[in-house]
């Protein structure tokens, strides 16, 4: 015969095991935070710091590059190295005319300088691409270089693009998350604009 | 008597159930207290560690803010220690190694490679960090400069050098940093915000007395010209309630070449080395590195040491621009590339291998100079040989910047 | 009715032992996890420590006065390669015309491992390769790696950072820029 007291051990024990199934789950939760903490993952400083690293280091070097081709001519100049910073970009920024796509497309127009026969703002584009192919590209960097003429006297044409070079594994879009940039590169040129040349690396 | 059977049971259940409560309650309490003391344990070996995972963790990222800093020359970091400020960093250096940690930790970092110019103890709520490269005539190493916006500089003189260190490290004349206020953010390394400077004020010839340490964690008297600080000359009034440790001086030269340390013993200056020479070489339009870490060292054994660094990098950056023969001046290195690019007879090479003087001949001696001067180091811990690198290096510059530019040749450096 | 109590209290013994068999298995696991995580967060802990140490011998690299450029009165060029100076420190005057085919030259050449006993200081167990891309050069400045180790495995986590190539031409002595990288690895061991 069951007593009063037998049914409220055995409401009790129904208790103690739920307190105990609370308890296991309140462990296996835990344990999915911690899993979930090690999923999450920041982008390391290392990370951050080689990507803003590379790219400054990148644009200045791009910069500072001297091109030694025997096709390229260009008045009073013989053989000497020539500056892709301040002779090149110059170059092209006043060259440029209202039809950047047609110069760096095509090649045509006319330029000061002519390196293979090519308008100078070809030249670079195409000189810039494969020097940035064979060191980010090889890296499986995603990239955008973009090379802009300001011109504060040309009110109709505040900002001109001269050409922009995606990566072959993609570019940088203004969405892209971990993306870092070498910030802005200023040439001035002989008629008081500015070229602007930025070069972004995502992830 | 015999006890019937139905009352023998009842009083051997009620036994049995006294001693299972009592058993029970001695479990619960033994077993209990174990776990107890188990995780008090895990917990209270867990802090230790921790705080010491703490210490290495600070000071190994302190390590590479000084490395990056170190690196980036004539720029000023700003590093907000707000979280450390109840820590005490100690600086020393001892046979050409330094060493930072934190007091009472025992995990340090040693550096054998970059000059740090620090007081020998910090506590601060922001570090600053200056680097400048140091010439000698071509860089041959950074210095790296760390104090604290706590750390006050009275400067007296009245010459270019005084008025260029109070302007380059933001100083003011008016009155100096409070370090009890809060540090506003750090920006990375600008300089233009006046919370964001050193603690550096100018003082007049006869302000001596008006030098007040108010709540400053320590103050390294500057005098430039040596008129104020000399041996056993009584400290400022407001000084003599300060710790010994807290107050020191630098005397530097009227000619700023060489610095004397001194320190406070019952409230007088006492003289804390001989004159060491300052080694550098300085055009009109930059700063002199060996004199402003004269200035920033805690101590003459904090100085020598890390200049010790600094000349020991010099044979192993002479050898790049002019071979590993020059001792006997034998040209090697971009030197003697820079030679073969001209022709015979020409003024350049002319310049680089047979005037009186020329440039093999001005390395060669600056080389072996340098050897000497380590050699030096290494024996005594002083560096009276080593002025000779200052003749040296100034023939060397005349050469470099005058001679071969005037002459349209390609310099060496 | 005399026999169901003896039960109660045999029964109750055993559900105490019980539960404190399934408490002490729920702390073994409890501890299994835990040193599992710890040894999770070591290894993260090594990570970051060689990605430290990769940042500081990359910024040494690229500002060490051995190879950085300077013009006029030693005042430095960023991110710009001494090409004179990287072949004083191999050793060999190389021509500027490029050599067919590349050749990676030799580490036991260069001057910073013959002078190993002060560069290990500066720059630790790593390796720093000179690619100069006008040319396919690969020039290896400094290889210092770690002694194996069965237990341990190597690994290599390099950096990159792209300079310009400083030369002087010959025939006006003026300065020509070349395109390069940097790479610069160090050496970490994971246990196998």
């Amino acid at each position: 015969m069951t007593t009063f007291f037998d049914k409220r051990k055995g409401n009790l024990r129904g208790q103690m095991e739920i307190m105990g199934l609370v308890v296991i789950v309140i462990l296996i939760s835990l344990g999915m935070l911690f899993m979930v903490k090690f999923a999450i993952d920041d982008d390391p400083a290392k990370k951050i710091f080689t990507r803003k690293g590379l790219a400054y280091s990148t644009v200045s070097a791009v910069m500072k590059n001297t091109i030694e081709d025997s096709t390229c001519f260009a008045p009073g100049i013989t053989t000497r190295p020539i500056a892709i910073g301040s002779e090149l970009f110059d170059d092209c920024s006043l060259y440029i005319a209202n039809k950047p796509d047609d110069a760096a497309e095509s090649g045509a127009g006319f330029s000061l300088y002519q390196c293979q026969g090519e308008h100078s703002c070809r030249f670079l584009r195409d000189h810039i691409t494969l020097n940035l192919q064979n060191t980010l590209g090889t890296w499986n960097k995603k990239y955008t270089f973009e090379s802009s003429l300001y011109s504060p006297n040309n009110p109709n044409q505040q900002k001109l693009t001269l050409f922009t070079i995606n990566g072959v594994k993609g570019g940088c879009t203004a969405k892209a998350t971990n993306k870092d940039s070498s910030g802005i590169y200023p040439l001035s040129n002989l008629q008081g604009g500015e070229v602007q040349n930025i070069l972004y690396i995502c992830e | 008597m015999v006890i019937p059977h139905h009352k023998k049971s009842r009083t051997h259940q009620n036994s049995k159930g006294q001693v299972e409560l009592v058993f029970n309650w001695m479990y619960i309490l033994i077993a209990g207290g174990v776990i107890l003391l188990f995780f008090v344990g895990i917990v209270m070996r867990q802090k230790d560690i921790s705080e010491q995972q703490l210490g290495d963790q600070v000071i190994h990222i302190l390590q590479s803010i000084f490395t990056g800093s170190g690196v980036s020359e004539n720029t000023k970091n700003f590093i907000d220690t707000s979280g450390l400020q109840h820590y005490e960093f100690e600086f020393s250096c001892t046979d050409g190694v330094s060493r930072f940690g934190i007091v009472g930790q025992g995990g340090t970092v040693e550096d054998t490679v970059q000059p740090i110019f620090s007081p020998e103890r910090l506590q601060t709520p922001r570090l600053i960090l200056w680097s400048l490269p140091y010439k000698l005539p071509y860089k041959v190493t950074d210095f790296l400069f760390v104090t604290s916006q706590n750390t006050q500089y009275a400067i007296f003189g009245e010459d270019e050098f005084a008025a260029e260190f109070v302007k380059a490290t933001g100083g003011d004349s008016s009155k100096p940093v409070d370090p009890a206020a809060s540090p506003a953010p750090a920006s990375s390394s600008s300089n233009s915000n006046k919370e964001l400077s050193f603690n550096v004020k100018s003082y007049d010839d006869d302000q001596y007395e008006d030098i007040d340490i108010g709540k400053q964690y320590q103050i390294r008297i500057v005098d430039i010209g040596g008129l104020q600080i000399s041996p056993d000359k009584e400290v400022p009034i407001s000084l003599k309630n300060t710790p010994d440790i807290k107050a020191t001086a630098v005397v530097i030269s009227a000619d700023h070449s060489t610095a004397t340390f001194y320190r406070k013993r019952a409230n007088l200056w006492k003289q804390w080395s001989d004159p060491i020479p300052i080694i550098s070489i300085t055009p009109d339009d930059e700063k002199d590195a060996a004199a402003y870490a004269a200035i920033f060292a805690g101590s003459p054994e904090l100085y020598i040491c890390n200049m010790q660094k600094a000349f020991a990098r010099i044979p192993y950056v002479t050898k790049i621009y002019a071979g590993e023969n020059i001792a006997s001046a034998q040209p090697g290195g971009k030197l003697n590339m820079l030679i073969d690019s001209y022709p015979d007879l020409s003024e350049c090479r002319n310049a680089y291998t047979k005037s009186d003087p020329n440039i093999i001949q001005t390395l060669q001696t600056h080389f072996i100079a340098s050897l000497a001067c380590i050699q030096e180091i290494k024996a005594t811990s002083t560096i009276g040989s080593c002025t000779t690198l200052i003749q040296t290096a100034s023939e060397l510059n005349t050469m470099n910047s005058d001679t071969l530019v005037s002459q349209g040749c390609t310099t060496l450096y | 009715m005399k026999l169901f109590p003896i039960n109660r209290k045999a029964q109750h013994m055993t559900e105490t032992i019980a539960v404190l068999f399934i408490f002490f298995v729920l702390v073994a696991f409890g501890l299994i996890f835990y040193f599992k995580w710890h040894e999770g967060a070591i290894k993260e802990e090594q990570t970051q420590a060689r990605a430290s140490r990769a940042m500081d011998t990359t910024l040494r690299v690229l500002f060490l006065p051995e190879l950085m450029c300077t013009r006029g009165d030693a005042v430095p060029e960023d991110n710009c390669v001494d090409m004179m100076k990287v072949r004083s420190l191999i050793g060999q005057d190389i021509p500027t015309i490029p050599p067919n085919p590349a050749p990676i030259l030799d580490p036991s050449q260069s001057y910073f491992m013959r002078n190993q006993q002060y560069y290990y200081d500066v720059f630790g167990v790593a390796k720093v390769v000179l690619h100069n891309l006008d040319n396919s050069e690969n020039i290896v400045l400094y290889d210092k790696s770690l002694s194996p180790d069965p237990t341990k495995q190597i690994i290599y986590e390099p950096t990159y950072f792209i300079v310009a190539l400083r030369d002087i031409d010959d025939s006006t002595h003026q300065s020509k820029y070349g395109f390069g990288y940097l790479e610069v690895g160090v050496y970490g061991e994971v246990i196998q």
